[in-house]
């Protein structure tokens, strides 16, 4: 498989930013990657869940911004009848989710390349989130195994709680460098290591 | 200087272990941690700070509070200077550095201050009666008034500090951490809900630590440290101190400054100076509590005249001694408070004056060794720059004057309701006749007043509403009310009435200036002369007289100004009404509101993945919305314009390749997509093979054209649509909301695929034999890929998709691969082009090569054209029952053939310019107004004709082929008119041939 070129490729730069105290930086984060990002879309949302559940072993969530996991996959809900599979690149995942979901039943579609992703995390990751976006960011609000989707500024992201402490966030390729800019600034009174 | 005003001992908020130094006006002064500049001053005798707006009277402090409508001071200097600051609310810290605003040369002797004695000729509204005419010259009257007026200078400078933003959401928001809003988050916050307590000050305890009052066996300020403290370990609980609530928005959004590092002279690093919260609440309790309004007399404004809560203030919170020997002046029971205060601190109490006629019914007040004068009023002032004496008289006909010797004159007009935040939600406010003040009525339901901004001034009633608002709010959202949490009992004393006395009569012969809003330096008389005039509603007083307009917002001034025109009325107050409270309560810094939204952050920019190749390799790169795209790649001695020919030109000839990425890229995927295309274009999508792209046009609803693209069958029930760049949002909206509201019953799912693709046109008679040398397994000849042709192959091992499709009129492709690779396919491409003299070509040359071939684009599909009117009015189907667009767009006007319709225009001459945005007319010397037949639309310089080409939307449209018309610039003055000959908009190649090769 030929091998792919970040959107981030020259953007993410290792090392410590912005105000990192005695007990190090607050934000810890780092660029995942490659991905495999397929969106399901049903037409009838409970045979969609249960094709998805044969594919991977886990049922696509109901609920709303609920997530799933089934080994390194994650099965994050974007709406009714609607989610987005995120795996390491590894598989034709596409191909999998497409021989599983009757056609009219769902559409399967191959966003890999039209994301890229952060991981973020460390104490200060959700005051971070409070300043980057509206949501409600709250642990009791915004547990892990969820996810939502808000703008960080103008750009539309994808938020997914993976721990207490850690996200992973998915934005626009296109968007993807102006967007890693907003983070890094946002976090430097916080303290941000970048790796 | 010492300060020899300190007292001994005492003071809620300093810490007299830490002395700082700092300058007022270049003098260096000590004070201590805890000081506000105000409170400083004080200490130090400094009591006059500022000249006053208009007359540039000598003004010293008034308040200890956000009200403060006189003590404005130029904080910091160079760019970190900040205008108009409340000294009142300034903390001191080491180094602070603050100068008095409005003066020149220097505060004592200020030249401006002839506008005092010129008053009589500068009443209300006179510069705008004066300075009338020329109306021209008002521009030029306008430069110096305002130099003579205003206040502090804003800084020019950038800013070089950070201001941040964050959002918050929480049950409960408590505005205001005095005695009604820690009982309010405590109780609140008990119940587990989530809190959020936001006070303005450095220190919770508001008014507790102003005043002199016992909770059980503690000192308010003690009371109010041990709930601070307790409220600081609770984890559902955030305490936002330093934090001034300026506005209250829809949906219960709080909008709320927090002063992370004002109070040191520069942030540290990384660290915002201020930080603006939006706070999404689901209750919000507003414990702001009141602010005292002051006495309107003659001469009311020396500095030396304060609030008498301001009075009591410096004493408890700061230890300062606000004057030597005071006279108090009320018309309610705050005038022996206040007395009591200042004698218990050592300061010479000459007299209480209560304009109150003491009798049996009201009884009256002794305070040890003050003289009480009931039914007085002081009815004027002495003293330049500063106060040296009153003069008191009685209420009432036949007044005998009496002088008493002070340098502190204490006020109480009684209290107003700090109703700010209620009133940006809508509230309403009520007259309160008994208390003389607006109280909040009926609201929002989920905002609520507590305490003192409420209409409840006494401390047991403000510790007990809260505890009662706090309860309340978090049960209406869920949590079970706490156990255990009531208000301490504080029992209220029974307070005598006040008394409605507005504006202290002017003595006869006496000129001197009774004020109503210092701030403003608007008077009794200006009110007078506003009603004479018939300004009398209260909207039209504020704005004829600027009543309220200042930075204060009218906070001690608003009731006293409406209270005397309804005076002049003859009305009752709540029949006069008050003026609208906007936000923000109190002013807020520009760069607050920005946040890092600037520069850098302003607004994002969309990279396609070959986007830093273009900048690395000669690209101008342009805006194009949010997109950057390269205009053109300039070569050393190149101009751009040159580029952007030679390009042009070099794809006719040779091969070219363009980043087409920002095009709009939708999955069209399901069971009735073929249907769902059939509907939402206005051509015919039946009968398109798998494998075939074709070109769409999509209208809207009203018949106009919305977008045009092409898209392509990739499989039996799967599209690949293209939108333009500028209408890619709006199409999937467009379509998103046809398939959810239209026809929920087709099953199909749209999906953007813009970011998921590189996509890049390799143009040029060329440009099969480059592609036929990286692509793999598929045969590019015209019999395996012709014209319109879709496939998937791999090229140069990465996976694309090939559509034959042409915007250039060349022989082309448009190669779409996953975007990860897009810049190693484009690289690929360029590589395997070099032995044909391939090159990049930017968005420009793309123009050029469109518009010689009569394509349109965003110029033409402008919102107001219709298919026929860009000539392609055969594509749209005659047969489909039915699709978006197709029965308005029969309406005859847009039949009408006189319409603006697309026309190629070439100059007569063979060698003029044609510009766009011309207009197009009949006549060689048009004069104005003249009739215009329609309008140039592009241009281009065509490199393969030579000469300069237009698109025109011209009345008439093709019927006019071959007529002579003339392009004007009615814009330019003397402007050339251009003939200019009406041809096919197809300048080259109208048959297709190359594109077809």
């Amino acid at each position: 498989m030929a091998e792919r070129r970040s959107a981030l490729a020259d953007a993410v730069k290792p090392g410590v930013y912005g105000a990192a105290g005695p007990a190090g930086p607050g934000i810890e984060i780092r660029e995942l990657g490659p991905l495999t990002v397929v969106q399901v879309a049903a037409f009838d949302a409970d045979r969609a869940a249960a094709a998805i559940g044969e594919a991977l072993g886990t049922p696509a969530p109901s609920a709303r911004n609920g997530v799933a996991t089934a080994g390194a996959a994650a099965v994050l809900w974007t709406g009714p009848g609607r989610w987005l599979v995120i795996e390491p690149e590894s598989r034709d995942l596409a191909s999998l989710l497409r021989q599983h979901c009757p056609s009219d039943a769902a559409t399967v579609t191959d966003l890999s390349h039209a994301r890229a992703a952060l991981r973020v995390e460390g104490l200060k990751v959700r005051d971070l989130l409070a300043k980057l976006s509206i949501l409600d960011v709250d642990p009791t609000v915004f547990p892990p195994a969820t996810c939502a989707q808000t703008q960080f500024g103008q750009v539309g992201v994808l938020l997914y709680c993976r721990l207490h402490d850690g996200f992973d966030v998915f934005l626009p390729r296109s968007f993807a460098v102006s967007a890693f800019e907003a983070v890094i600034d946002a976090a430097l009174e916080f303290g941000c290591r970048v790796s | 200087m010492t300060e020899r005003f300190r007292l001994a001992s005492g003071g809620t908020a300093i810490d007299r272990a830490r002395p700082l130094s700092f300058r007022f006006d270049g003098k260096r002064l000590t004070g201590v941690a805890g000081d506000t500049l105000a409170s400083a001053l004080l200490a130090n005798g400094v009591r006059l700070v500022g000249r006053s707006f208009k007359y540039h009277r000598p003004r010293g402090i008034f308040t200890a509070g956000p009200e403060e409508p006189n003590a404005l001071v130029g904080l910091r200097r160079g760019d970190r200077h900040e205008p108009n600051t409340r000294a009142t609310m300034v903390e001191l810290y080491e180094g602070l550095d603050a100068e008095s605003q409005n003066r020149w040369p220097s505060l004592r002797f200020d030249v401006m201050g002839i506008n005092d004695r010129l008053s009589p000729l500068l009443p209300a509204g006179f510069y705008y009666k004066t300075f009338m005419w020329p109306p021209k010259a008002w521009l030029t009257y306008e430069h110096y008034i305002r130099r003579a007026a205003g206040l502090g200078t804003a800084p020019t400078a950038r800013d070089p500090d950070r201001y941040d933003h964050r959002s918050a959401h929480c049950d409960v928001l408590v505005v205001g951490g005095g005695p009604a809003g820690l009982m309010a988050a405590l109780a609140a916050a008990r119940t587990g809900a989530r809190v959020i307590l936001c006070d303005e000050r450095v220190e919770l305890g508001g008014s507790l630590l102003r005043e002199n009052r016992m909770i059980g066996e503690e000192t308010g300020a003690a009371w109010a440290r041990r709930i601070g403290a307790e409220l600081g370990t609770l984890p559902n609980l955030r305490l936002l101190t330093r934090t001034t609530a300026f506005g209250l928005f829809d949906h219960n959004m709080a909008g709320l400054i927090e002063r992370v590092a004002d109070h040191v002279a520069t942030p540290p690093e990384h660290v915002p100076r201020q930080r603006r919260w939006n706070v999404r609440a689901r209750q919000i309790v507003l414990a702001t509590g009141a602010i005292e309004r002051p006495l309107i007399f003659a001469g009311n404004d020396r500095p030396g005249v304060m609030l008498a809560s301001a009075a009591r203030a410096y004493i408890h919170q700061y230890g300062v001694r606000p004057g030597s020997r005071a006279v108090v002046f009320a018309n309610n029971d705050a005038g022996y408070r206040t007395a009591a205060d200042l004698a218990a601190a050592g300061v010479t109490v000459a007299a209480v004056v209560d304009s109150r006629i003491a009798d049996a019914s009201t009884g009256t007040t002794q305070l040890a060794g003050i003289p009480v004068l009931s039914g007085h009023a002081v009815v004027s002032t002495d003293g330049r720059f500063g106060l040296t004496g009153v003069d008191v008289a009685p209420l009432g006909e036949g007044s005998a004057v009496r002088r008493i010797e002070c340098d502190l004159l204490a006020v109480s007009g009684g209290l107003t309701p700090t109703v700010h935040l209620h009133s940006h939600a809508g509230g309403k406010l009520a007259w309160d006749d008994a208390r003389l003040c607006f109280v909040p009525s009926t609201g929002r339901a989920t905002v609520r007043s507590a305490g003192a901004a409420g209409g409840a001034f006494g401390l047991g009633a403000c510790l007990a509403e809260g505890a009662r608002a706090g309860a309340e709010t978090a049960t209406a959202v869920g949590f079970s009310a706490p156990a255990g949490v009531t208000a301490p009992a504080v029992t209220d004393e029974a307070v005598r009435p006040p008394q409605a006395l507005w504006a202290v009569p002017a003595r006869a012969g006496k000129a001197s200036k009774r004020f109503v809003d210092v701030q403003d330096d608007v008077t009794v008389e200006d009110v007078g002369l506003a009603a004479r005039e018939g300004y009398v509603s209260v909207e039209h007083l504020k704005r004829y007289t600027t009543l309220g307009m200042g930075t204060d917002q009218g906070k001690t001034a608003n009731v006293n100004g409406l209270a005397l025109m309804a005076q002049l009325r003859g009305e009752a107050i709540p029949a006069v009404g008050t003026t609208t409270f906007r936000p923000p309560y109190t002013p807020v810094t520009i760069g607050a509101l920005a946040g890092r939204e600037i520069g850098l952050h302003f607004m994002p920019v969309r990279r396609t993945p070959m986007h830093d190749w273009h900048g690395a390799h000669g690209g101008h790169m342009i805006e194009t919305g949010l997109w950057m795209r390269p205009r053109c790649y300039v070569r050393v001695g190149e101009t751009p314009d040159q580029a952007v020919r030679r390009e042009a030109a070099h794809i006719r000839n040779a091969v070219g390749l363009v980043d087409v990425s920002t095009l709009g890229k939708i999955d069209v995927q399901g069971p009735d997509a073929t249907e769902f295309l059939q509907r939402a274009y206005a051509n015919g999508w039946a009968n398109l093979p798998v494998g075939k792209a074709r070109y769409g046009i999509m209208l809207r609803e009203d018949g106009m054209v919305f977008d045009d693209g092409t898209t392509s069958r990739i499989a039996d029930k799967r599209y690949f649509m293209t939108t333009t760049t500028a209408n890619a949002a709006p199409v999937l909206m467009h379509l998103e909301y046809l398939l959810q509201i239209v026809w929920p019953e087709l099953r199909v799912q749209v999906t953007s695929e813009s970011d998921q693709w590189a996509a890049m046109a390799l143009a040029g008679p060329r440009a099969r034999t480059v592609l036929a040398r990286v692509v793999e397994g598929l045969d590019v000849s015209d019999a395996s890929l012709p014209f319109m042709g879709a496939r998937e192959a791999h090229i140069a091992g990465l996976p694309a998709r090939i559509f034959r499709i042409s915007f250039s009129g060349e022989l082309a492709y448009e190669i779409n691969t996953p975007a990860d690779h897009g810049l190693a396919l484009w690289e690929a491409l360029l590589a395997a082009g070099a032995g044909e003299d391939i090159i990049p070509y930017g968005l420009e040359a793309m123009g050029v090569l469109r518009i010689e071939k009569g394509h349109v684009a965003g110029p033409e599909l402008n919102g107001r054209t219709t298919a026929e009117d860009l000539g392609l009015g055969r594509m749209v189907s005659a047969k489909k029952p039915d699709f978006i667009g197709k029965h308005l767009r029969e309406r005859p006007g847009l039949k009408d053939e006189s319409r603006l319709r697309l026309v190629g225009l070439v100059p007569v001459d063979g060698t003029s310019k044609l510009r766009p945005g011309a207009q197009i007319v009949a006549d060689a010397a048009p004069t104005l107004p003249g009739k215009s037949l329609g309008h140039i639309t592009s241009t281009a310089h065509s490199p393969t004709l030579g000469h300069s080409v237009a698109l025109a939307l011209v009345s008439g449209g093709a019927t006019r082929k071959g007529e002579t018309l003339y392009a004007a610039y009615f814009l330019e003055e003397g402007g050339a008119t251009v003939p200019v000959r009406v041809v096919d908009p197809a300048f080259v190649d109208p048959e297709g041939k190359r594109l077809h090769g």
